[in-house]
């Protein structure tokens, strides 16, 4: 199996530059984000459960959600699909919902994220000819970046007066004054908490400690892949009640608050083109991870063969 | 003025991106130049942030009484409507703030040889604090999940359940028993089960590594989006019209 | 209990049992009794990377990753006071990449004293002790740069770590360094595992910790949280026997909450 040069096809193959790996990847996940090509996303049965436990939720109650933005840009391609989805339900369902955060790097998402979701809706009320606009104060409320995590959301679920130990929102104003906001008195007021983020200590700050002796809110959570194997014991345990396993959770639940009107292979949205990046990126890396073991075991067997012409070496 | 801000920032977003990625093909100045960069800009950005939204708003502004919505407001003069725009009489206890800051200051003592012991006394309430809330939210977050994992090992009329259950059980005894230091794990049946403990957590690493190339991934789709949705189209802006 | 959260009888219990032998096992340890600590085989692994990058005259490099002032980092503290002895006895340089200003004031001390111990204050370089970003990723961006420019021909990574584990490993492995990691966060061992010559798996951190130090405080934690270890481990398999009991005996799936025992234990978190 010698080629010219002197280096067997098994040799090449193991020598392989690792740039030459990096350019494949970045072709499998460019391609897809350039072209208007998507599929349909996979069914996910933990989104599902997220979804379910959002529809379940009853409106027009005086209930608020929580979202607990704990993300910034360094695993914003997962979060902000899970959280942006998650917005568009609450606003579709007119549950209204503030957004948090225990890192100060959530700041700019949360002031641009609902209103970018508001926009999207607000268009197509027009289009439709429905009266209804979403507005900052009615449907939602931005209550900006807190310091001391763990102390914050302690004492949050302790308060008897949720809106004086707020103070103001990220804006200014002062909490009581905010419309969306007034009815809520104590933890009890929020019927949901929906967490999205990369840190697995951020997480278990919420599962800890927003919970009272006799009362936890639905907890609905979106994590990055790489704490899909733990969040699942939070799933067994029913500590939470839904999950979105990274940005392919986000895909399927976009599929289900959308419905009829959920166009992937035509128009598809950001989480559907990223699952396609990702999917073909996928495939290349088992192509890749084929090869490498191919390459391996040509090795192995020009190893024995040596040993068997020359005897042991 | 806004375009010109836009511009250079979205430019500068790209160049960083791509001399932090130059790494891959090597190590080079442009990385170095850049590693640099984003070091000073956190550490500016973390120095920023201490002070503006944690000195400021919990310490200085109550104390030193600053602002309409100032902390020194009682909460009854609130309820009753009371204009936050006018001075409040100032609440001399919150001059109470400034014993913790002493108290928390004693860290620095650390670098000293003759008063080191302060920073131990800080250090210690540090951890004394951090371990009463650990209490808590051990039993709220593991008590739920030791109760889940009472699970039958034979679950009537259904052969699949009894199986994971079976499973979920020998995996969760073995991954325990390999994490005991105090003895020797060279007994039968210890010995097994430490090993197939071993085995086990190699699998669960498995999943985690393969969940994390899709994480992985994402992360370089959003820079990738952030280059078509908002580098390129900045450079047709500035060449249009 | 009244003024205590989520407390009764049996959660009061079980805190002096999962307690009570910490207590036990430190006093005993300070009194001068030995006790046993597995050697686990990562402890050779530390010391073949020690030797390499003596034999090599090519300084060290140790993080403690994101960890904070912590029982992590306590345990991490043992593993580096190991280190810096070895690297005072041959004479060579360890770097200290930093993440959190505390921490690097503890850790500057505790090499400073280790380096006076061993009576090489010679060898004590602040310099070398650099605090880089309390920023994860900008933090790793300095770890990358420093293992490449300084040549580093080992790296001990030991503490708590997010995202940028695979970072600071590959930056390692790209330097040609001989690389040993342990951490407790588990979602991060797989990288450590696939970089790094040899990787010390959650716990094993502290008894890594317990067994270099030979520290009476760690060594009774360890011992103390083994027995805790143990008391869980009973009342798991006690559940998981009257689970199958009930569900043998009532011919449906019984489990969690449904069994007796854990609303008598736990009762108020059903």
């Amino acid at each position: 199996m010698s080629e010219p040069g002197g280096r067997t096809f098994h040799e090449r193959l193991m020598k392989v530059d690792r740039r030459l790996v990096y350019l494949f990847v970045l072709l499998a996940l460019t391609v897809p984000l350039l072209s208007d090509f998507g599929m349909h996303p996979a069914r996910m049965e933990t989104a599902q459960m997220a979804f379910d436990t959002v529809e379940g939720l009853p409106a027009g109650d005086g209930k608020m959600a929580w979202l607990a933005m704990d993300w910034g840009p360094s695993t914003r391609a997962e979060n902000e699909p899970q959280t942006q989805v998650v917005m568009e339900h609450l606003m579709r369902r007119r549950i209204p919902f503030c957004t948090f955060s225990i890192t100060y790097q959530a700041e700019p998402f949360m002031n641009s994220l609902p209103e970018k979701v508001a926009a999207d809706l607000n268009r197509e009320n027009e289009a439709q000819g429905v009266a209804y606009r979403y507005e900052y104060g009615k449907d939602w409320c931005n209550i900006g970046y807190r310091p001391a995590a763990t102390l914050f959301v302690r004492g949050l679920a302790k308060t008897k007066d949720v809106a004086g130990y707020i103070g103001v929102d990220a804006r200014g104003t002062p909490v009581r004054e905010i419309p969306c906001m007034s009815p809520v008195r104590t933890v009890r007021d929020f019927s949901l908490l929906a967490e999205f983020t990369g840190l697995v200590g951020a997480f278990q700050i919420w599962v800890q400690f927003f919970q009272t002796e006799d009362y936890v809110p639905k907890f609905i959570h979106g994590c990055t892949s790489i704490t899909i194997p733990e969040a699942f014991i939070y799933l067994d345990s029913k500590q939470i009640q839904g999950l979105f396993e990274g940005v392919a959770g986000a895909a399927y639940y976009s599929k289900l608050i959308k419905g009829d009107r959920f166009d992937p292979v035509g128009h598809p949205d950001l989480a559907t083109k990223f699952m396609m990046s990702l999917s073909l990126a996928h495939l290349v890396i088992l192509g890749l991870i084929v090869v490498g073991n191919v390459g391996l075991w040509l090795q192995a067997r020009a190893a024995k063969a040596k040993r068997g012409e020359g005897g042991r070496p | 003025m806004t375009d010109a801000w836009t511009f250079y920032t979205v430019f500068l977003g790209g160049v960083s991106t791509l001399a932090i990625y130059s790494f891959l093909y090597r190590e080079n100045p442009f990385y170095r130049a850049f590693e640099h960069l984003y070091i000073g800009i956190a550490t500016g950005l973390g120095m920023v942030t201490l002070l503006e939204r944690w000195l400021w708003p919990k310490l200085l502004k109550p104390v030193l009484n600053v602002g309409a919505e100032t902390y020194a407001t009682p909460p009854q003069l609130v309820a009753q409507g009371a204009d936050l725009t006018s001075a409040m009489p100032y609440n001399r206890w919150l001059l109470l703030y400034l014993v913790p800051v002493i108290f928390g200051l004693g860290y620095y003592t650390i670098t000293s040889a003759r008063y080191n012991w302060i920073a131990r006394v800080v250090i210690s309430f540090t951890l004394g604090y951090g371990g009463g809330l650990a209490f808590k939210g051990f039993f709220a977050e593991f008590i739920p999940q030791v109760v889940s994992s009472f699970k039958p090992l034979v679950v009537p009329n259904s052969l699949a359940d009894s199986l994971n259950h079976v499973v979920f059980t020998a995996t969760l005894v073995c991954v325990m028993t390999y994490f005991f230091f105090s003895f020797e794990h060279d007994k039968p049946g210890i010995r097994q089960a430490s090993t197939s403990g071993r085995w086990l957590l190699m699998i669960s690493f498995g999943a985690f590594f393969g969940a994390t190339i899709m994480a992985r991934m994402s992360l370089l789709i959003e820079r990738l989006q952030f280059f078509i949705e908002q580098w390129f189209p900045n450079f047709q802006r500035l060449a249009g019209p | 209990m009244p003024g205590i959260e989520h407390a009764n009888w049996v959660l009061g219990l079980l805190l002096a049992a999962l307690l009570g032998p910490v207590y036990y096992f430190i006093r005993a340890a300070r009194r001068g009794q030995s006790l046993f600590v597995r050697r686990i085989p990562g402890l050779d692994a530390v010391d073949d990377a020690m030797g390499r990058a003596v034999e090599m005259g090519r300084p060290m490099m140790f993080t403690t990753g994101l960890a904070g002032v912590g029982p992590v980092f306590f345990a991490c503290l043992g593993i580096l006071k190991h280190l810096v002895a070895r690297a005072a006895r041959f004479g060579c340089r360890m770097i200290l990449a930093q993440n959190d200003p505390e921490v690097m004031a503890i850790a500057q001390s505790a090499m400073e004293e280790t380096y006076r111990k061993a009576g090489r204050t010679d060898l004590y370089r602040p310099e070398d002790i650099i605090f880089l970003s309390t920023e994860q990723f900008a933090f790793a961006s300095g770890y990358m740069g420093i293992a490449h420019r300084e040549k580093v021909a080992a790296c001990f990574l030991f503490g708590t770590f997010a995202a940028e584990s695979l970072i600071l490993a590959e930056a390692g492995q790209q330097a040609g360094a001989i690389q040993v990691a342990g951490t407790v966060s588990n979602e991060q061992i797989p990288f450590f595992i696939t970089t790094c010559d040899y990787t010390i798996i959650g716990e094993e951190l502290y008894a890594t910790g317990a067994y270099l130090s030979r520290d009476p405080v760690q060594t009774g934690s360890l011992r103390g949280q083994d027995a805790g270890k143990l008391v869980i481990l009973i009342i798991i398999l006690a559940g998981v026997g009257l689970a199958t009991v009930l569900s043998l005996d009532q011919g449906r799936l019984v489990q969690g909450f449904e069994v007796p025992l854990a609303k008598w234990l736990f009762g108020l978190y059903s």
